[in-house]
Order: C-alpha cells, then structure tokens, then sequence
C-alpha cells in the first residue's frame, strides 16, 4: 500500500515537473527572441528623454548604485529614488546633470528625468513613464504643457502652488504634480552632491 | 456545434462577461481607453485560446489530482510569452495595461474555460471555444471602454478624437466601471429577453 502511495506521488510529481519543463522552455524561446529588443527600446526611452530635457548634449552615464535614495529638504520631506544619472556635456563645456529619479506618487513610481544645468537650474523635465497613475488626471503627467513649467526654475525650490511654489498642479492630481515636484528637487539635491 | 451558433454564444447569450459575470476585474481596471480595452482584449484572447489548445491535448495526460497546478502553469507561460512579445513589438500598449498583462493569469475566463472545457473537448472545439469566448471577452471590453472614455475622457479612440472638452472625470475613475457595467449588463439582459 504504502509502495502504491509513494508511486503515485513520483507518477504526479513527474508529470507537472515534464509540463513545467516545456514551460520553461519555451519561456527561455520567446526571451531570447525578445531581450535585445526590449533592451534596444528602454536605452532609446532613457536616450529620448535625454534629448528632451537637454537638448543637443552628450551624456555620459554616473554609476549608481541600486537602491540610492535622496530626501528632499522640503514641507513635504519625501525619499525619492534616484534611479540613473548623467553628466553632461555640451560642445565640451561642463553643462550640469541629467537625474532619472523614480518618485512615488499616487499609484506607483512615476519614472521622470530632470535636466539639470551646472547652476543648478532646471533644463527641463521628461516624465517617462506614469502608467500606473489614475488615466486623464495624473497619466496627464506625460504632456509637455505640464512639464514645460519646470523648465528655468532653481532645483531645489520647485513645489507646486499649493505648497508655496509656482508649479500649477494638474487638475484633480495634487498627488502626482507634488511627486514630480519632489523628485525634481530631489534630482537637483543629487546633482548637486556630484559638485 | 457551429462556428455561428458558438460566437453567438461567446458575444451575447453567454457572454463571459456581460452574462457568466466572469473576469470582472480587469473589465473594470483595463477599460479607461479604447485603446486599452482592445488591447487587453486581444491579448487574453490570445491567451485564451492557446491555453485551451494545449490543455485539451493533455487532456488525458494531465492526473486530475494535480490538474489545477498544471493549468495555472500552461496558462502562466502563455501570459509570459504574450507580456515579453509586447513589451519587444508593442511597447506603448505594454506601458498602458502595465501591471494588468501578467495579472491575466488569473483571469478567471482562461481558467474557468480549461476546467469546463477545454480539458473535457477535442482540441478542434476547444480551439473554437478560445476563439468565441475571447471575443465574447473583447467585445464587452470595447463596450465598456467606449462608454467610458468618451464620457470620462471626450475622446474616441485613444484620444484621437476630442467631442467635447468638460469630460465627467467620474466616468474614467473606478465607480466609473462600477456604473457603466451595470448599465451594460441591465441593457443586455433587457436585449436578451426580448430575444427569447
């Protein structure tokens, strides 16, 4: 009895391990087929928003290291991610940073890029991903008319008009405009730091 | 069993969605865009109907005891395979539906089609069912999210088209869903019965 028991498990046992096998298998067919691409397509997102906040500069990526974390000094005192960085340069001049920062705002990390110029000013901002805010009011994050508003202001004084400082907050998204405003500070904290 | 009589079934008599009251969440969570709706649609569709073929052709290999396991696992690959295929040739579609592609899991519609269906059918019939029930899936999706962005958002297809610009945000917001499936369901019962 007790030999027809274990049988029957080694029997189950063998069968879902052979499916799982093909699984994985055929798993391991598709990423191969589709891991440059992917690769391929978020360099070219990092690499556009690049382009958006700084205009005509190379870059030259900064190591951070995983889980690198800044806390703004404002009303709000948020830890903001920092999940890339660049330094910049135009036509061999020194022009600032460029910090992709990961702040988390009403549904999940909105993924922004912040330009950075060696002032300390603002270059402009490029939010790159905010897909898991709420679609027509934070999702709206995305649109230029938005974002143009950081461009030329001190980094570190950003806020929205609600907490004293001159960015218009999207409507019905207090929470999504104070995250970007938070990681923008944060993004020029960090900057900043680099000297 | 015709493919005419089954895609009646699938779109309107027993419809997953809109009759069975299966899959509800991500009708209600994918359903603030055309865009999104089909997009969401298609892709369970696709789910749907390669996990019915390959769980009718295990049919009689699969132990009943461990049956479940060996569904979840088949139909956990096909959604892997469908999110990588995305994100490398759709990527914009794979940002929208973000978190809701590998949730298609456990979407109760795939699920539910293997145990009541597929494992019991010839690969033919069940490849028909995927086929019929996956539209059925779609086609209340598409309902649903023109409904909603054109009242919520005053666009039709993914923002193409502005009518009107005082949207009632509401509609594109959770108790937006919640509003727009009952009225759906209310009008197709009300259609069903004068069909009988």
């Amino acid at each position: 009895m007790a030999g027809k028991q274990k049988n029957e498990f080694v029997q189950l046992g063998g069968i879902l391990c052979a499916i799982t096998l093909v699984v994985a298998l055929a798993l391991g067919a598709v990423n191969a087929v589709t891991v440059d691409k992917i690769a391929q397509i978020n360099q070219q997102k990092i690499e556009d928003s690049l382009a958006a906040v700084m205009p005509g500069a190379e870059s030259e990526a900064i190591e951070v290291a995983e889980g690198t974390t800044v806390k703004t000094e404002t009303k709000n005192a948020t830890t903001v991610e920092i999940l890339s960085a660049y330094k910049m340069t135009k036509d061999g001049a020194d022009a600032g940073y460029c910090v992709e920062v990961g702040p988390t705002g009403f549904g999940g990390v909105v993924d922004t890029m912040v330009g950075i110029d060696a002032d300390g000013n603002i270059t402009g901002i490029s939010v790159i991903s905010a897909s898991q805010e709420t679609p027509g009011l934070g999702a709206n994050s995305t649109k230029p008319e938005f974002q143009e508003q950081f461009a030329g202001l001190a980094g570190t004084e950003v806020a929205v008009e609600k907490d004293g400082g001159s960015i218009v907050a999207l409507t019905g998204a207090t929470i999504t405009s104070r995250c970007i405003s938070e990681g923008v500070v944060a993004a020029a904290m960090f900057a900043a730091q680099q000297g | 069993m015709s493919f005419g009589k089954n895609l009646k079934e699938g779109l309107f008599t027993d419809n997953p969605v809109l009759v069975q009251l299966i899959g509800l969440c991500p009708t209600l969570a994918t359903t603030t865009s055309i865009t999104n709706g089909i997009g969401m649609g298609l892709s369970a569709t696709a789910v749907l109907i390669c996990s019915n073929i390959v769980i009718s052709l295990l049919r009689k290999i699969i132990p009943n005891k461990v049956r479940i396991a060996a569904y979840i696992t088949v139909i956990a690959g096909f959604v892997t395979m469908v999110d990588l295929l995305l994100q490398a040739f759709i990527p914009s579609l794979s940002a929208s539906l973000g978190t809701f592609i590998p949730l298609i899991v456990v979407n109760c519609i795939i699920l539910g089609r293997a145990e009541a269906f597929a494992s019991k059918n010839s690969v033919g019939k069940s490849a028909l069912d995927g086929i019929c029930m996956g539209l059925g899936f779609t086609f209340a999706l598409v309902c649903m999210s023109v409904v909603r962005e054109l009242l919520g958002a005053g666009t039709i297809g993914g923002g193409a088209i502005t009518v009107f610009s005082q949207p009632a945000t509401i509609m594109i917001l959770p108790a937006g869903a919640f509003l727009t499936l009952g009225c759906i369901i209310a009008i197709m019962q009300k259609l069903l019965k004068k069909g009988e």
